[in-house]
């Protein structure tokens, strides 16, 4: 029951991200624009590239969108409503969406092609720069909830939402969740101006679509694990616990998407050095400063 | 055959299958993946073991170990495979002696291993009981309250460790090209043009 409702939940939100998308790229909210443009992908020709690696060209796509769907179910909609509590939520998420830097090396190297080997590069060097913030920020907020299952970390936000708690985290969480996903600015591994579209160069039809679906998924995911870790979750007056965590994931996704829209795109050894020598600083001096607060003030 | 026992086979399979192809399997890329899968299928046995906590630490540290392999295999290793073949030959006496070596040292180790007594009770003592504590909580209270010591031993072994590998490959390279932002924005017109008055009819 509820892992229908999740799914199905999860296939909305990602179909408002690519209507958030089209209209942030385009300049025009059409409703039905993803779905006539994954009709229209569906119903086109699929391209085999020529001495491409077949295993990997056939399974990075899917590999993405298993990627996003296992994310998505440690995430809790309402309490009770989902797919696994797992006792390590948090670190699951993690771990799942570990396998999207997999998913797109795979992408990047199957098609034989060399700017979508080199995008996939590209996301290599990215994953070394947000890695360690993803983590880091999760640390400290599973030590204000002393656990790593999910509904308990949304349940110890009732008195006050972690984003005001911790701050830096939640800022670090996000940015780093803005490289995981390949948003602009840290959008080089698709750089639709140089590399004609990146990991998705080389593909058509069918398989572009679901490669386009598992990024909107990981994207939905991830404001999901943002809600959840420091926007208080289901937690809200008057409406009921699932409107509220819909209402605030679209809210985070919308402002992902819009965040680096008119920012120029960071180069990666740039994006290295401002995550090793100010993000993890920051993240540990975060970490510090809520032991702290844990210890003296318990709220 | 239960559940558990059934998952059991699958993963142990797959690890051994994975590990396998990973030291057969002709393309560099292709032995990454198989390390993944392997992987993958050692964290389901932790997950069996009901070590959830090492098994998603297991998963994510070691994805990015194997990026790390990504970016060495494509750029170190310039993959000719007719070169890597002559030097196997070249290298295999070698190779099989020190396998060989290996192999009898391990035979011996395992053979005259023998278990203290009371061995597992001392184990038992020692963790705590996996019914009451959760996972994590347990690892947490054996490496932070009883072993904090040792811990840190550790992290400051592997601390030398990081330091002395950057130590070894620093270089600071006075020819190489950076962007100084500041630099380019400063520049203007009086630090980057000359203006020479030049006669009409000559030259410069």
């Amino acid at each position: 029951m509820s892992v229908a409702v999740i799914l199905l939940a999860l296939a909305a939100g990602a179909y408002f991200v690519a209507v958030l998308e089209g209209w942030a790229t385009h300049g025009r909210l059409r409703l039905a624009g993803p779905a006539l443009a994954a009709a229209a992908l569906v119903g086109r020709e699929s391209l085999l590239p020529r001495k491409n690696d077949r295993l990997f060209f056939e399974a990075g796509p899917v590999l993405l969108l298993v990627a996003g769907v296992l994310a998505a179910a440690v995430i809790p909609l309402a309490p009770g409503l989902i797919i696994t509590d797992l006792a390590t939520g948090a670190l699951f998420l993690n771990a799942a969406l570990a396998y999207v830097l997999v998913a797109l090396i795979m992408a990047g190297w199957g098609p034989n092609g060399a700017y979508a080997m080199i995008a996939g590069w590209r996301f290599l060097g990215q994953f070394l720069a947000y890695a360690m913030l993803i983590v880091m920020p999760i640390t400290a907020v599973a030590m204000r909830a002393e656990s790593l299952m999910n509904t308990e970390i949304v349940a110890s936000q009732a008195q006050l939402w972690n984003a005001i708690y911790q701050p830096v985290g939640f800022v670090l969480f996000v940015v780093a969740a803005l490289g995981l996903a390949y948003l602009p600015p840290f959008d080089l591994p698709l750089a639709p101006g140089e590399l004609a579209g990146g990991v998705e160069a080389e593909y058509t039809g069918a398989r572009l679509a679901v490669i386009r679906l598992g990024r909107m998924v990981v994207i939905v995911a991830l404001a999901g694990a943002t809600v959840t870790f420091y926007l208080g979750g289901w937690l809200g007056p008057w409406l009921p616990g699932w409107a509220w965590s819909a209402i605030k994931t679209l809210a985070v996704t919308a402002l992902m998407l819009a965040a680096g829209r008119y920012m120029p795109r960071i180069r990666e050894e740039r994006f290295l050095a401002l995550c090793w020598k100010l993000g993890i600083p920051l993240a540990l001096a975060n970490i510090f400063i809520v032991g702290v607060i844990a210890l003296v003030v318990p709220i | 055959m239960s559940v558990a026992d059934f998952a059991f086979y699958v993963f142990a399979v797959t690890t051994l299958a994975g590990g396998l192809f990973t030291v057969v399997s002709r393309n560099p890329v292709h032995s990454v993946l198989w390390l993944i899968l392997a992987f993958i299928s050692a964290a389901g046995l932790f997950i069996l073991l009901g070590a959830e906590f090492v098994a998603m630490l297991l998963v994510i540290v070691y994805v990015g170990a194997v990026a790390v392999l990504f970016l060495f295999v494509v750029m170190m290793l310039d993959v000719d495979f007719a070169e890597l073949k002559g030097e196997m030959v070249q290298y295999m006496p070698l190779g099989l002696l020190i396998g060989v070596i290996i192999l009898l040292e391990l035979g011996m180790a395992i053979g005259v291993w023998q278990f203290a007594d009371l061995a597992p009770e001392l184990r038992q003592a020692v963790a705590p009981d996996p019914q009451e504590v959760q996972n994590t909580a347990a690892l947490g209270r054996l490496i932070y309250d009883d072993y904090i010591l040792l811990f840190q031993l550790a992290g400051l072994v592997l601390l030398v460790a990081m330091i002395g590998a950057i130590v070894l490959t620093l270089r600071h390279r006075p020819y190489i090209k950076r962007q100084d932002v500041l630099a380019q924005m400063y520049r203007d017109p009086a630090k980057a043009l000359e203006l020479k008055d030049v006669k009409p009819g000559q030259g410069l």
